[in-house]
């Protein structure tokens, strides 16, 4: 493996990039953070922490949910087949629909002061996966979970 | 310290704007070299467990010098927010992201004592 420096890391990032081809939503399985990156629009965002499962993606240009981030997609696999055995179905299918997930985690999560947000936060994060259709290859991340 | 990037996740990153290329480009190194606090082990829900991500897992959280428009020109940093770096135990950089800072300490993330572990630097 070979060690850059910062000015050939820099050069080799910027190689990479192609914003000139059309942005498309995209959801992506990150195995070193064992965390599943979605975004559906190009739009710059700053990041906000929901829970313990979900870190949301905020446009800085119209303040609306863009994307966000799940982690620890392995320990949630697992705690859901223990409480919800059926939830296999849905990850059976692959790829698996990231409304799935946001679904999951609404149906079981306890709740909590602030619930209320959290679970409009939700509703916007369920109607925009589906609405843009996105899912994501997780290999067998969840069946190794279990 | 040397470290990896993860290669999904610096080709997620590629598909988006000048700006967001320019962020993994530029500031992510900037704020592993030259960061304002280092926090060891992410926490999760208390019914999770915890030793998962707990053990060398860091993040890495400063205020970088300059800031990216999405034409990918410069700018001053975002007001009131911290450039995040998350790095795995076997020093894999996976993500990074602008957050709201800490009201008392904008070199902090928001919440960054139940988030975290431990503060190590």
């Amino acid at each position: 493996m070979k060690t850059m420096t910062n000015e050939e890391f820099a050069k080799a990032v910027l190689g990479v990039g192609n914003p000139q081809k059309p942005f498309k939503p995209k959801a992506t399985y990150i195995p070193a953070g064992d965390c599943i990156e979605f975004v559906w629009s190009p739009d710059d965002y700053r990041a906000h922490r929901i829970d313990g499962l979900v870190t949301v993606y905020y446009s800085r240009k119209t303040n609306l949910v863009v994307g966000g981030l799940i982690k620890g997609v392995r320990a949630f696999c697992r705690k859901m087949l223990e409480k919800c055995p059926g939830f296999r179905v849905s990850i059976e299918v692959k790829p698996v629909k990231l409304e799935y997930i946001f679904l999951a985690q609404l149906w079981t999560e306890p709740r909590r002061p602030n619930d209320e947000t959290i679970t409009k936060t939700y509703e916007e994060l369920i109607s925009a996966a589906a609405r843009q259709k996105v899912d994501v290859d997780i290999g067998d991340v969840c069946q190794t979970a279990s | 310290m040397t470290v990896t990037y993860s290669y999904e996740k610096v080709m997620a990153s590629a598909g988006r704007s000048q700006g967001q290329i320019q962020e993994a480009a530029c500031i992510v190194p900037m704020i592993l070299q030259q960061p304002k606090a280092v926090f060891l082990g992410l926490m999760r829900d208390a019914d999770e467990p915890r030793q998962e991500r707990e053990e060398g897992w860091l993040c890495y959280s400063g205020v970088p010098a300059l800031a990216y428009n999405e034409d990918g020109s410069s700018k001053s940093a975002w007001p009131g927010e911290v450039f995040l770096v998350f790095v795995n135990r076997e020093k894999v950089v996976y993500n990074w992201y602008w957050y709201q800072c800490d009201p008392d300490d904008p070199g902090l993330p928001e919440g960054h004592a139940t988030r975290f572990r431990e503060r190590v630097l």
